[in-house]
C-alpha cells in the first residue's frame, strides 16, 4: 500500500516580498560565512612564526 | 509517482495557495516565511550600546603596553575589535529573545525586531548562539585564550547573570549586570597583554561605576515603563529620592576612581585637567538630580506641579545624556593623552 504520510498535500507559494527578504538573508549568510573564513585563514597566517 | 498523481498534487497545490495568500496567513506573510533582512538582524545587535563597547575596546587596547610597539599585528588588533562588536551584538540579540516578553510591553523597546513580529524568539536564540561561537572563536584564533575566556564570560554574564537573574529580581540588577558593558577594553587589553592587569581592572571599574548613575538616571524619567513590566528598577522599588541619593554617591565614587589613572601612570597631567572639567559636570549634573523631583510622582495634578515635575525629569535626561558624553570624552582623553603626551 502506498504511504502518504510524508507527503505533502498543502502547499502555500511564497509572496514576492518573501523570496525577495529570503535571497537578500541568504546572501548575507554566504558574505558572513565568506568574511569569516577569510579572517580565521588571516588570523591563522599573521600569528604562524616565520 | 504517476503523472495523474502529480497533476492532482498540483491541482491541491494551488487551491491550497491561493487560500494560504488570501485569507489564511497575514497579508504581511504570505507562506509563512520570515520578511526579515539583514537590517533586522543588525537591529538585534543593538548597534548603539554596540558604538559605546567597540569605543572604549579601542581605547583599551590602545593603552594596552606595547599595542604601539608591535606586540599586537594592526590586522589582529582590528579582527579583535571586531570579535568584542560581535561578541556584544551576541549578547544583544540573545538579551532580546529572553526579554522577549515585555519588550513589547515598553514604549522605548516595543518597536524591536521580535515584537514587532519581524522576527521569531527562536531565530533571534540560534543567531544570538551563532554570532557568540564565531566571536569568541574568531578572538581565541586572533589572539589569545585570555581575551576569548573574557569575551566567552562577558556573554554569559550579560545572558546569564544579568538578563536571565537579576534583571527581574533585585533593584540592584544594572549595578551588578553592570559588569558585562564594563568588560570590553579588559578583553581588548587583553587581546593585546594576554594577561589582567591593575590598569585593565581600573578601566573595567570606571564603566562600572559609570552605569548605575547613567541607568538609574535613565530610569527615574522611564520607571512607568519598568514598572508596567514588572522590572524592579530602584526608583520602582525604594522610590525616587533614594534613588537621586544614590545617583550621587555612586557619581563621587566615579570621579574620585577616574582620577586613579593618574596615580597609576596611565595618565598624565592633560588626562588630570580634562578629568577634572569631566568629572565637575558629571557632579553638578548629578548634584541637581539629586536637588531635583526627578520620578517622583505629582501630588496634585494641577498644572504647576506637572510643570515641576517635567523640570526635575529635565535634570535626569541632563544626566543621562551627559553620561554617555562622558563616558566617550574620558576615555578619548585617556587614550591621546597615553599615546601623545605621558608616553608608552
Amino acid at each position: 500500500m502506498r504511504e502518504y504520510r510524508n507527503q505533502p498535500t498543502e502547499f502555500a507559494a511564497p509572496t514576492r516580498e518573501e523570496i525577495r527578504a529570503r535571497s537578500r538573508r541568504n546572501i548575507a549568510i554566504a558574505l558572513g560565512l565568506v568574511l569569516f573564513l577569510i579572517l580565521i585563514a588571516v588570523s591563522i597566517v599573521m600569528r604562524t612564526p616565520g | 509517482m504517476h503523472p495523474t498523481s502529480i497533476h492532482n498534487l498540483e491541482g491541491a497545490a494551488s487551491e491550497t495557495t491561493a487560500a494560504f495568500s488570501t485569507s489564511a496567513i497575514p497579508a504581511a506573510s504570505g507562506s509563512g516565511l520570515s520578511l526579515a533582512g539583514p537590517g533586522d538582524y543588525f537591529a538585534l545587535m543593538k548597534p548603539r550600546v554596540m558604538s559605546l563597547v567597540v569605543f572604549t575596546a579601542i581605547c583599551g587596547l590602545l593603552l594596552a603596553p606595547g599595542a604601539m610597539s608591535g606586540s599586537i599585528s594592526l590586522i589582529s588588533a582590528v579582527i579583535a575589535i571586531f570579535c568584542i562588536a560581535l561578541g556584544a551584538g551576541a549578547s544583544g540579540a540573545l538579551n532580546m529573545w529572553y526579554d522577549s516578553d515585555i519588550d513589547g510591553a515598553m514604549a522605548r523597546t516595543s518597536q524591536r525586531p521580535i515584537p514587532k513580529g519581524v522576527l521569531t524568539p527562536r531565530a533571534v536564540l540560534g543567531f544570538g548562539m551563532v554570532m557568540s561561537v564565531a566571536a569568541i572563536w574568531l578572538l581565541l584564533v586572533a589572539t589569545n585564550w585570555v581575551a576569548a575566556s573574557l569575551l566567552a564570560f562577558t556573554i554569559f554574564f550579560y545572558l546569564v547573570i544579568y538578563t536571565i537573574w537579576l534583571k527581574r529580581r533585585t533593584p540592584q540588577n544594572i549595578v551588578i549586570g553592570g559588569a558585562a558593558g564594563a568588560f570590553p577594553p579588559m578583553v581588548a587589553y587583553a587581546a593585546v597583554t594576554g594577561t589582567i592587569t591593575l590598569d585593565s581592572v581600573i578601566l573595567f571599574a570606571i564603566i562600572f561605576f559609570w552605569t548605575p548613575p547613567h541607568f538609574w538616571a535613565l530610569a527615574l524619567y522611564k520607571q512607568t515603563d519598568y514598572g508596567r513590566v514588572g522590572i524592579p528598577m530602584l526608583p520602582n522599588v525604594k522610590g525616587a529620592l533614594r534613588t537621586r541619593r544614590e545617583i550621587l554617591f555612586y557619581s563621587l565614587f566615579l570621579v574620585a576612581l577616574t582620577f586613579w589613572p593618574v596615580v597609576s601612570g596611565l595618565g598624565g597631567v592633560v588626562y588630570a585637567i580634562a578629568n577634572a572639567a569631566l568629572g565637575g559636570t558629571f557632579l553638578v549634573l548629578a548634584w541637581r538630580v539629586y536637588r531635583s523631583r526627578a520620578g517622583d510622582k505629582p501630588e496634585v495634578t494641577d498644572s504647576d506641579t506637572l510643570y515641576a515635575v517635567r523640570n526635575g525629569n529635565q535634570a535626569a535626561r541632563n544626566l543621562f545624556l551627559y553620561s554617555i558624553l562622558y563616558l566617550f570624552a574620558l576615555f578619548a582623553v585617556l587614550t591621546v593623552d597615553h599615546l601623545f603626551f605621558a608616553g608608552v
